[in-house]
């Protein structure tokens, strides 16, 4: 049990300080050739984050220029229809 | 030879004659800038090229350092520009996704009016034809224009306060999708009441704005 427990909290510090490294922090006792693959993986995920936000947005854009041009349609159609009721309002009434 | 030595030592150190002198001076500027110029070129030349990539191996540690740098700034300035630029573009397409929802909405009120007014269309005055607008109305500042008011001297404009009759308004109202209609109704609306003397107005009918 004691044996658990001191196996979680190790596993615990190891992720603690590896969230830290990549925010830059605790560099210090780390080898270049583990600076190097740590600016490695640190790129690439910045390219996987960039990446996907580009995506996000075109998606996000192309959904909605596609219901602008429907609604600009459904606007065309309702204005003729209106325009023709209220010309017959104007030849019939009164 | 005396006479190449002769020459030699007139043009190199001979009081200089105005004429000619204005010439070999006027050459040796032009050349100067020359020389400047084209030192100019291949430094901007060797910057270019550094910034492309390329010809680093004279570069030393610090001018790479320096470089990267430079190249880092760009590229998150060239970054943000775009984000913000298709931000930019999502943000307007959802205002305008939003003020032709609500367009719509409200042509679709409008037509719905009519059709559930049915006998009194036909024969109604101005004025019976703006209350029942008005009482269908919703009470909302989608700023649609009001072809009938149910005010005797058949005003025109829109409910808000503020409104005055114009085809084009700033800000997000109905006209900026329907001007035309704007005008046409107006004019027409115009005829009309002149011509069927509409309502209780008075001989002029007059619409503000």
């Amino acid at each position: 049990m004691q044996e658990h427990l001191r196996k979680l909290n190790d596993v615990n510090h190891k992720l603690r300080k590896e969230i830290r490294q990549r925010r830059g922090e605790d560099l210090d006792d780390l080898s270049i050739d583990h600076l190097r693959d740590l600016e490695q993986h640190m790129t690439e995920s910045l390219n996987d984050v960039r990446g996907r936000k580009y995506h996000v947005i075109k998606t996000q854009n192309d959904t909605c220029r596609k219901k602008v041009k429907n609604l600009e349609e459904r606007h065309g159609n309702l204005l003729m229809e209106y325009e023709a009721k209220l010309e017959d309002q104007i030849w019939f009434s009164g | 030879m005396l006479k190449t030595l002769e020459r030699y030592q007139k043009c190199n150190y001979g009081a200089p004659e105005p004429n000619v002198s204005a010439r070999e001076a006027l050459e040796l500027s032009t050349q100067q800038e020359y020389l400047k110029l084209k030192g100019r070129y291949e430094s901007l030349q060797r910057t270019q090229r550094n910034l492309l990539g390329e010809d680093l191996g004279p570069l030393s540690s610090k001018d790479l350092e320096s470089l990267e740098r430079q190249l880092d700034m760009s590229l998150k300035q060239i970054r943000s520009t775009r984000t913000q630029y298709m931000l930019d573009q999502l943000n307007d397409l959802q205002h305008k996704e939003h003020m032709l929802t609500a367009a719509n909405k409200s042509l679709k009120e409008r037509l719905m009016e009519g059709y559930q007014i049915n006998s009194l269309q036909l024969s109604l005055s101005a004025e019976d034809v703006g209350f029942a607008r008005q009482q269908a109305q919703p009470q909302g500042n989608d700023g649609f224009f009001h072809p009938l008011e149910c005010e005797p001297t058949l005003q025109m404009g829109y409910h808000q306060p503020d409104s005055t009759i114009t085809v084009v308004t700033a800000g997000p109202s109905m006209t900026a999708y329907m001007p035309g209609l704007f005008m046409r109704i107006h004019g027409e609306k115009l005829a009309g009441a002149t011509l069927l003397g509409v309502g209780n107005n008075e001989p002029g009918a007059t619409s503000h704005g």
